[in-house]
Parts: structure tokens; C-alpha cells; sequence
């Protein structure tokens, strides 16, 4: 004998559907309308999708609060031998249609694009505020014309090494948040323009006089306004002189009794966790800016600069 | 007719530092003796006993019948409360039905099969007992695991749209109630 659900009381039907992950509410939504109406009702709320775009894979996850995020839906035609291309635009369009009703989904969501696929047709996402790029390299001009479509975006990780030149209306300049994964040369290119609040990258080369430079900017108001906090993780050929970094800048020693010793980056990402970022006497210097005596405290070792304005 | 359940052990303690029982009678009239710490898990029953004033000294004496519940899911209620009487309370968080690890001893007293499950389900729920729904809920929930939406049909008895418009068509043509 089957168990009828959907003869459950509505506070058990409830109850079944929060014990279910969330692939198997979301095959259970397909069985019929009646059961996806259930399911809607159920009220599973979640706080962020990712739609995911890859060649030949699609994926739609869930990401709880502090944790990695679950697949609800995975198409793998690589696996399944479908031909994917064909059925794209009616099949994403619908699977994107399911999972928004399913959990009466109104919040910013997110897309992450593999570099193999971001040349294809990929359908406009509506209401996305991060994007996350993978793939081995990506060349500038292609992440642009497909950054343009997403306005709102605030939040931007590239995982690729890029290459290309920047220019002062690239769309990456308008991102808030942006991360680079495989820094190189773009993120001190990045650097020297940047207008948003927090920009990480590893694995840079950067010299200490692009770095002392852009000291002596955020000292003087001449740029970076916004500016919260820049961290380059240093590729293993870059050696720093700190001397040179901080060369004919004025700047103060790092007082732990006037600033915290621990300060914590949300990077707000689908897979990395972050973790505190000590600040210490023996590495770190303060600086303040001229027009409105912000305190900003650097910290320089041979791994990484980190740059952290004080609120 | 009157069936005594099998006590189990803690109840022995229970019995020496707490002396307070009550009597349970099933639907189909099986007698069942629960203490107070297990009876309390049934927010039914314990709001029950409150408002029917029950003591330590009466309690016996007026059995409480509870004529929703058969004596079968009424025996594994019993135990099921009297093994969980003493376990702190559980901590509330979103996603604690699909996470916690169901312990292996109600595992084994929830394989029945579905029938039961189902009954026992609606018991629960009448008798209000969260923890037990929590863990039916999860064992149901489970059985959804790797299927797909062919084999859930089946699994859950969903009908299909098709079944279900026949359904609610043969509902509207068929006449009201006359008079």
C-alpha cells in the first residue's frame, strides 16, 4: 500500500515536505498539480538560488544561511545524452518557473556561468545580484557584454585568470563587491580604478609602487570613496619591501587598544567560508585620510597587502 | 477487553521516584498504563488530565478515554513516550526535521508498514506528540530519497492530473445531498 499523502492532514503534509531535501520537494512539485500546489503551501522558504549555467549542465541550488549550497536540480546531458541545446530556452525557462513558485521566491538571486558557456545564449536571469564566473581563463570582452545584462549586479567573483585591458566604463568598475580568484595582472589593474566597497584577489602581481600609490590616493580623497576594504594575496614570484610600500607615506603604528585585532570579510560566496583576518603591531601600519580623518590600517606580509578602512 | 503493554524498564524507575500513573483506554477498549513524565510528550492528553483536575491520588481511578486511537498505535505511543520522557527538549532551527540522526531505536519501532504508518500518523497528530511527528514526518519524508517523480506516484498514492480533473468532474456532476 502507497502512503496517501495528500490524505494528511495540511499541518502533517507540512510537517513531510520541511523533512524532504530540497531535489525531492522539487520532484515531488512535478508529480501533479495538486501536489505542487501542497508543496507551495508548505511555505519552505529559501534565502538564495543559484542558477547555474555550465555547457551541457544545468543547475538550480539552494543555499541556507551559512551553508554550502544544495542542488534542487541538475541536468547533465554530458550523462543523460540529451540533446540539451535544443529544448534550452523552454526547459530553463520552465525549470526557473518551478523553483520560483515553489518556494514563492522574491529575494535577489544569484548565477553562476562557466566561461564555455557564457559565449552561448544564456536567458536573462531577472533579479540577479551576484554572479560567479568559473572556467580556466576569460577574456575581458566576453565577461563584459555578458556583465552588461545584469545592471543590478553588486556582487561579482571571477574564479578565471582574465586578460584584456581595462577601460574606465568597464562594468566591473560598477560592481560593489567584486573577488578574483586568479588575480595576476588584473587585479592590480583592477585596483587602480576601483570605485566599490570590497575587492579581493589572490595570486597578484603587483609592485610596491602600485601599492604605495594607492595609499597615497585613498589618503588624499582622490579616489576610492567607497572603499571598505582591498586584500591582494600575493602570487609566489611577488616579493614586497614593505619599506617601499609605505615609502614617504605618513603613517602610524597599529594600535591594538584603539582598533579590533580581528575583523571578519563576509564574502558572501556560494563555497568559501570566511575566516577572520588578524591584525597585529608587528605587521600593520595605520593611515589616515586627510579630509575626513578616516582610519585605515594596512597590513603587509610576504603572502598578502591588506588594505582595512575603519568605520 | 483489557491488554496491559509491556513495561519497559525505565518505567520501573519511574515507578519508585514517581509514583504518579494514568490509564489510558484505546478506541477498542485497551487499557494502557502511562506516567506522568511520558503522558506530558501528548500536549492532548496532558491538557486533558488538567482540566479533569486528575492527581496522583485519582488517577487510576479514572481512566481516560481516548476513542480516536486504536489500541495497537496506542501501544506504540505508550512506548514510544515513555522511552523519550526524560530527553531535554529539542533545539529549534529551520532545518532540524531533515537533519537530525533518527536513532536507531525508534527506527525499529516505526518500521510498520504503511498502513499503520498512516494511522499512526493521525494518531499522533489528535494526540498532538511533536517529537513522534517530527519522526514519522522524517521516516516519510525519507522515503522520497533518490526517486523520481514515476516512482513518488507511486510511493505517496498521487494521482495524476488527469485522474484528479476525472475526480473533481465526477464530484460536480454527482447530485447534492436531496431535501
Amino acid at each position: 500500500m502507497s502512503i496517501p499523502l495528500l490524505h494528511f492532514p495540511y499541518v502533517v503534509q507540512e510537517a513531510i515536505f520541511k523533512a524532504m531535501d530540497y531535489c525531492e520537494v522539487f520532484a515531488m512539485s512535478l508529480c501533479s498539480k495538486r501536489m505542487k500546489h501542497c508543496a507551495i503551501r508548505a511555505k519552505r522558504r529559501v534565502p538564495k538560488i543559484w542558477y547555474c549555467w555550465e555547457k551541457d549542465i544545468r543547475r538550480i541550488s539552494i543555499q541556507e544561511k551559512e551553508s554550502l549550497p544544495e542542488d534542487c536540480i541538475r541536468i547533465d546531458c554530458k550523462n543523460t545524452g540529451q540533446n540539451l541545446p535544443q529544448i534550452d530556452a523552454a526547459l530553463t525557462k520552465a525549470l526557473y518557473e518551478q523553483v520560483k513558485s515553489l518556494y514563492q521566491h522574491k529575494e535577489p538571486c544569484a548565477l553562476e556561468v562557466h566561461m564555455n558557456a557564457i559565449t552561448e545564449e544564456v536567458p536573462i536571469f531577472k533579479n540577479v545580484n551576484m554572479i560567479d564566473v568559473f572556467g580556466e581563463s576569460s577574456q575581458l570582452k566576453d565577461l563584459e557584454t555578458f556583465l552588461s545584462q545584469y545592471p543590478k549586479v553588486d556582487t561579482l567573483w571571477i574564479r578565471p585568470c582574465v586578460h584584456g585591458e581595462l577601460s574606465s566604463s568597464s562594468e566591473i568598475l560598477k560592481m560593489g563587491n567584486v573577488h578574483l580568484s586568479n588575480s595576476r595582472l588584473f587585479g592590480p589593474s583592477l585596483l587602480s580604478e576601483f570605485n566599490g566597497r570590497t575587492l579581493d584577489s589572490f595570486n597578484s602581481l603587483i609592485t610596491e609602487a602600485e601599492l604605495n600609490l594607492f595609499i597615497r590616493k585613498w589618503m588624499k580623497s582622490e579616489s576610492y570613496h567607497n572603499l571598505e576594504s582591498a586584500v591582494m594575496s600575493l602570487a609566489r614570484e611577488c616579493v614586497l619591501n614593505t619599506n617601499l610600500v609605505i615609502d614617504q607615506l605618513e603613517t602610524e603604528a597599529f594600535d591594538h587598544t584603539k582598533q579590533q585585532q580581528w575583523y571578519q570579510i563576509d564574502h558572501q560566496s556560494r563555497n568559501i567560508v570566511s575566516l577572520p583576518i588578524p591584525f597585529n603591531e608587528h605587521e600593520c601600519y595605520d593611515v589616515v585620510r586627510e579630509l575626513d580623518k578616516k582610519r585605515a590600517s594596512i597590513l603587509i606580509n610576504i603572502y598578502e597587502f591588506r588594505f582595512l578602512v575603519w568605520n | 477487553m483489557s491488554v496491559e503493554p509491556e513495561v519497559p524498564i525505565v518505567q520501573v524507575e519511574e515507578v519508585r521516584e514517581n509514583p504518579v500513573l494514568y490509564k489510558i483506554i484505546s478506541s477498542d477498549n485497551h487499557v494502557f498504563t502511562i506516567s506522568e513524565h511520558a503522558v506530558k510528550l501528548s500536549k492532548t492528553l496532558w491538557d486533558l488530565i488538567t482540566n479533569l483536575g486528575l492527581t496522583a491520588e485519582n488517577a487510576l481511578d479514572n481512566p481516560i478515554p481516548v476513542e480516536n486511537v486504536n489500541g495497537k498505535n496506542m501501544e506504540t505511543i505508550v512506548q514510544f513516550c515513555e522511552r523519550h520522557k526524560y530527553d531535554e527538549e529539542e533545539p529549534e532551527y529551520t532545518n532540524y526535521i531533515r537533519e537530525f540522526v533518527l536513532p536507531e531505536w525508534d527506527r525499529q519501532l516505526l518500521s510498520i508498514d504503511n498502513e499503520e504508518l498512516f494511522q499512526l500518523i493521525l494518531a499522533t497528530n489528535y494526540l498532538d506528540i511533536q517529537k513522534l511527528m517530527d519522526y514519522c514526518c522524517r521516516v516519510i519524508g525519507d522515503m522520497a530519497k533518490d526517486k523520481t517523480p514515476e516512482e513518488l506516484r507511486i510511493i505517496y498514492g498521487i494521482p495524476t492530473d488527469a485522474e484528479d480533473d476525472a475526480l473533481e468532474r465526477s464530484a460536480s456532476d454527482s447530485p447534492g445531498p436531496s431535501g
